[in-house]
This record gives C-alpha cells, sequence and structure tokens, in this order.
C-alpha cells in the first residue's frame, strides 16, 4: 500500500535579496513511498530535502503539485495523529525538562495525560535518557537532544515517522541504537521517511532512496540496485615475485597496491579465471578474491559532480 | 483541551522566565507604597472631618478617591507593564525549530493563534484581578465602606488589554520580534491613542484646518480607544449615565480585525 503519493510537487521561495529570481526550492517532483519500507531523502545542502518533508506536514505550502498521505489530501489535518516529526535543529524552550517537553508535545499530538506518562516512560528508557528525565534540557549535549527530540516524534505510536537527520550530533553507539530502534519499528509495520548526510547509514538502513539535486529528483530505487556492483576484483595472495608483478601490470593491467594485494577489472567472466590460472601456475596462492561494490557515497559523489 | 495544553504551556513560560515572578514584585512594591500612604494621619483627618459632614458624603468621597486611583498616570504603567510581559510569546513559538514541531501537530493554524491570544488574555486577567482587587480590599477594610462596583474594573482593564494584545500579537506574527510589537503597541497606547481621545478637547484648539480635522477623526474611528474606555470604566463605577458605547464597540471590532488578520497571516506563512 502507497502511504505517500506526491505528482509534481513544485515550491517556490520569494528569493531574499532584491532580484526577481525565485528560488525553486523543488522542481516537478513525484515520488511514493510504501508503507513499512524505511525511505531515505539523500541530497547535497540545500537540495530540498527538509523543505520536501515541510510540505509533507503543512509546516510550508506547496507552489504547486499534488500529495497523498494515508490516501487523503493534506488539507484534513487529521492525518497529522498518525504522524511523527524530529525537525532538524529542534529547539524545546529550554526551561523545560525532557519529562515536561514530552507532556507538552505529546498533549498537541492528542495523547491523554495518562498515555504521556506511560509512553515517555517507555520512550526515556529506550532512548537510555531516564536518569536526565528531570534536568532542565537547557543542559542537555547535542546527542541528548536528539534522543529526546527522537522520543518525542514517536510518542504517539505513529505509522508514519519523518526524520530530519535523526542521527546529527549522536556518538557512533548512539547512532547504532538507533538504527536498531528504528529497524525495530519497521518490524512493527511502521513507515520511516529519512534525511540523512551519512550516507553509509543510509546504506545500512534504508530500504529505497530517493536523490534530490536543486530541487529535482536525479535518481531513485532500492539500496541494491542503484549501487550495481563494480567490475574490479581485489585479489590478497601470497607474496609475488618482481617479474610477476611486471606480468600484471603490463599483460593484465592490474592495479597494484602491494607485493600481495592488486585490483584487476573486467567485465569478462573467462578473462577473470585466466588470470587466477595464471597465478596458479606461478606456484601463488590466492587467500581472498572479493568483487568490489560501489559505496551509494561514490556513486553519490560522481552523480552530484556530473550534474554540476 | 489544545486550549488547556496552550495555557498550561503560556503558563509555564511566564512563570520559568520570571515574567510572574516580576510582576507580582511590582505589584507588592505598589501595594506597599499604598499601604504608607493611606496610613498617613492626614488621610486619617480627612477622614475624620467626612465622617462629622455625614455617612452619605463620606461614601461618596471614597469612591472618589478609588476612581482617582485609575488615572492617566496609573493606567499608563499598568498597561506598560502588562505589554512588556506580554510582547514575548508570539516571536517565542515563532521560532525556528520550534513552530516547525507545533505546525507537524494536529492543531489548526487558527486554534494556535486564538489559543494563544486566550491564554495570556487570561493571564494578564489574573494579574489585573489580584491588583485591583487587593487595592480595593485594603480600602474597603480601612474605611470599611464596600463598594463593590469598583471591581467592575477588572472586566474594564482585561477587556482593554485585550484589544491593545490584539495589536501586539498581530505585529509579532508578522515581524517576529518582540521589541519591535512591544514598541508599536506601546506607541499606539501613547501617544497615538491618547491625543486621538482629546482630539476635540484639546487637538482642535490647536488645529484649525479641517482636512487635518478630518484625519485625526477618520484614524480615531479606526484605532482602539483604551482612553475613551478608561473614562467610560469610571463613569460606571461612579453611577454615571453612560451616553455612547461607541468607544466598546468600534473597539472590539478592532480587536475582532486584529484576530483575523493575525489568523490569515499565520496560515498562509511557510516556516
Ligand atoms: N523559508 C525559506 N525562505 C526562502 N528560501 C528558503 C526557505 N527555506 C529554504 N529555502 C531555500 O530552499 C532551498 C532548499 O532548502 P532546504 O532547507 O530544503 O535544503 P536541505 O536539502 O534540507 O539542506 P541541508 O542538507 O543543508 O539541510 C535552499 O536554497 C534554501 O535557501
Ligand atoms: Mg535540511
Amino acid at each position: 500500500m502507497k502511504i505517500i503519493t506526491t505528482k509534481n510537487l513544485s515550491k517556490e521561495y520569494p528569493s531574499k535579496s532584491f532580484s526577481k529570481e525565485k528560488i525553486l526550492a523543488l522542481n516537478n517532483f513525484s515520488f511514493e513511498v510504501e508503507s513499512g519500507e524505511i525511505f531515505g531523502i539523500l541530497g547535497p545542502n540545500g537540495a530540498g530535502k527538509t523543505t520536501l518533508i515541510k510540505i509533507l506536514l503543512g509546516i510550508t505550502h506547496r507552489t504547486d503539485g499534488d500529495i497523498k498521505i494515508f490516501d487523503k489530501e493534506i488539507s484534513d489535518e487529521s492525518y497529522k495523529m498518525k504522524i511523527g516529526y524530529l525537525p532538524e535543529n529542534h529547539k524545546f524552550p529550554n526551561y523545560l525538562t525532557g519529562e515536561q517537553v514530552l507532556f507538552f508535545f505529546g498533549k498537541l499530538s492528542g495523547l491523554t495525560g495518562n498515555e504521556v506518562r506511560k509512553r515517555s516512560d517507555e520512550y526515556l528508557s529506550l532512548m537510555d535518557m531516564q536518569k536526565w528525565r528531570k534536568t532542565k534540557i537547557k543542559k542537555y549535549s547535542k546527542g541528548m537532544m536528539q534522543r529526546l527530540g527522537l522520543a518525542q516524534s514517536l510518542l504517539n505510536n505513529p505509522e508514519l515517522v519523518f526524520l530530519d537527520e535523526p542521527t546529527d550530533g549522536v556518538d557512533p553507539i548512539g547512532r547504532k541504537e538507533i538504527r536498531d530502534i528504528l529497524n525495530n519499528l519497521k518490524s512493527q509495520g511502521k513507515t520511516i521517511f529519512l534525511n540523512s548526510h551519512l550516507l553509509s547509514e543510509v546504506e545500512l538502513i534504508c530500504d529505497r532512496v530517493a536523490i534530490l539535486n536543486k530541487g529535482s529528483l536525479v535518481k531513485s530505487g532500492r539500496v541494491g540496485e542503484i549501487t550495481s556492483a563494480s567490475n574490479n576484483f581485489k585479489f590478497v595472495t601470497s607474496e609475488i615475485n618482481e617479474k610477476t608483478i611486471n606480468d600484471l601490470l603490463v599483460s593484465y593491467k592490474a592495479v597494484i597496491h602491494g607485493k600481495n594485494e592488486f585490483i584487476y577489472s573486467t567485465v569478462n567472466i573467462e578473462d577473470l579465471n585466466k588470470l587466477i590460472d595464471f597465478l596458479r601456475e606461478k606456484k601463488i596462492l590466492i587467500h581472498s578474491l572479493n568483487r568490489e561494490k560501489d559505496t551509494l557515497e561514490n556513486m553519490f559523489i560522481n552523480l552530484i559532480e556530473s550534474q554540476n | 483541551m489544545i486550549f488547556l495544553t496552550l495555557l498550561y504551556s503560556t503558563f509555564k513560560e511566564a512563570f520559568e522566565k520570571k515574567i510572574i515572578l516580576t510582576i507580582f514584585l511590582l505589584i507588592a512594591a505598589v501595594i506597599l507604597l499604598f499601604l504608607s500612604f493611606i496610613n498617613l494621619d492626614s488621610i486619617e483627618g480627612l477622614k475624620e472631618m467626612l465622617m462629622m459632614s455625614g455617612d452619605e458624603s463620606f461614601r461618596d468621597a471614597i469612591i472618589k478617591f478609588e476612581t482617582n486611583l485609575i488615572n492617566q498616570f496609573s493606567f499608563m504603567v499598568v498597561f506598560c507593564l502588562l505589554l512588556i510581559m506580554s510582547a514575548s510569546f508570539i516571536p517565542t513559538i515563532l521560532e525556528k525549530g520550534n513552530i516547525d514541531l507545533l505546525l507537524s501537530k494536529p492543531i489548526s493554524r487558527k486554534k494556535i493563534v486564538l489559543g494563544k491570544f486566550i491564554s495570556v488574555v487570561f493571564l494578564a486577567f489574573i494579574i489585573i484581578s489580584l491588583l485591583v482587587s487587593v487595592i480595593w480590599f485594603i480600602i474597603s477594610i480601612k474605611t470599611n465602606i464596600w463598594y463593590f462596583p469598583f471591581l467592575t474594573a477588572i472586566i474594564w482593564f482585561t477587556f482593554i488589554f485585550a484589544l491593545m494584545y490584539s495589536f501586539e500579537l498581530f505585529i509579532g506574527f508578522v515581524s517576529q520580534s518582540t521589541i519591535l510589537s512591544l514598541l508599536l503597541t506601546l506607541f499606539l497606547l501613547f501617544p497615538v491613542t491618547a491625543l486621538l481621545s482629546v482630539r476635540e478637547t484639546m487637538v482642535f484648539s490647536f488645529v484649525k484646518n479641517e482636512t487635518i480635522k478630518f484625519v485625526f477623526n477618520f484614524i480615531f474611528y479606526l484605532l482602539p480607544k483604551p482612553w475613551d474606555i478608561r473614562e467610560l470604566c469610571i463613569n460606571m463605577i461612579e453611577g454615571i449615565a453612560i451616553d455612547s458605547w461607541w468607544p466598546v464597540i468600534s473597539s472590539g471590532i478592532f480587536m475582532l480585525v486584529m484576530l483575523s488578520l493575525s489568523v490569515y497571516y499565520f496560515s498562509k506563512k511557510d516556516y
């Protein structure tokens, strides 16, 4: 089932300076998010990722296009009951304690006092924030704020969660914990929509991604599909003598990384096996052989650079 | 439900930012001053003198004394304080990172505007009630004259506050600046509306030009009339018949227009 559908979404901001030119933050952007998946939006700074989330949540108004969330137009506020949101650089009133923040925003989400208390307990422990709950948030560190923000976004047991850079400022252990929480949410059938700069992380967690640049969709698909396998094969072997290295360089155009490591590129599996035969003839032991995969990061950087 | 939550957050904010504490300290200071003043021998002497000339005139003098407390000066001071107290609420909720989250909740923008307006007016109502009733109580217990109509000042003051605050709120939404909305609102209270309220008795004795007179009158009808309502309030307390409710009605219209404009502006705006 489709949870979010947008068609030809556009957003123009009036420009700040006196020039007539408007800022096109989103340009004819169409995409769909399936129920129960983790969907990631990638893009360089200023690509329009935050703008997209804000439009989906009715915080910013679109200039043009159609949006349906839970199969309803977003002019009907009721969908917000089933939604959680973690804004980028969120700023809660800093005189509140962690607990009070959850209480206030939980009430605004339509929870009763008892529900808020029960669920605050649950999520504060999940985020490892129990011992800070009675501390004013002006004394929180950045990572603690982020954890509280995440607890806040999940408090109303939403079916769809929007996270704008959820791991921003969180240490590696905390990031791992957040990934586990998101995976756990996914296993409960929730849908997660997230923005992130941390491509390695997106790779670890997202089912599908869309790449946004200057407001336009550049590429989208399953993470495994858009990061196609490369044609590079990495060999780790026993020590190779000078003469053989020379052969590898000249006849096989290999890239030598050391006396027992090199990379061979080919599209032809026959050639690969010929090379293996050659190595075995020279009594070289093959310790490992791996086909390298393009990382999301490489793909992303190549894509964005080719556009600019 | 939503209104209660917004009310809670407004009071919490006022409390945590020490707004309430400051206001109460000021009120306490005013009341202490007032207490020492009312204890002066001269007042005691005056009281005896009036007592001798009959019950009725003593009662009238006390009522006069009470309504004299609502003079231009104390009116000005009280409203300046209340407007200073209330100026930051709107710019605070509009801060980036906070407004995004607020708007992602299932509340309409209209309810946020009205909820915030009602909460702040309610806060002012509590402060005004305390101030007026404590002073009234001190006078009454001293003189043993319990003149209840004086308490209607609470209603009128709250109404005047709501008028001025609707303007402050609108400017707060548009400018997102505490200082600007405060300064413009204070400017509206004094000198703008103050001069307009005395335009016939004072200003027009200097200004003879008909066009300028017309402009003055025109602006007068558009803007709220806190000073005229103050007089109306005094007249009511003293039991003098009110000849025109026009200042109240036109000011009420001004307030509704300000609130509608705020709702309209806030609903259209991108955050
Ligand atoms: N309120 C606004 N008024 C005018 N222009 C805006 C506004 N908000 C965003 N923009 C512009 O829209 C474009 C997209 O901004 P957006 O915040 O969506 O980028 P982003 O992809 O989230 O970037 P980042 O990765 O840095 O968070 C930028 O050019 C930005 O300057
Ligand atoms: Mg962003």
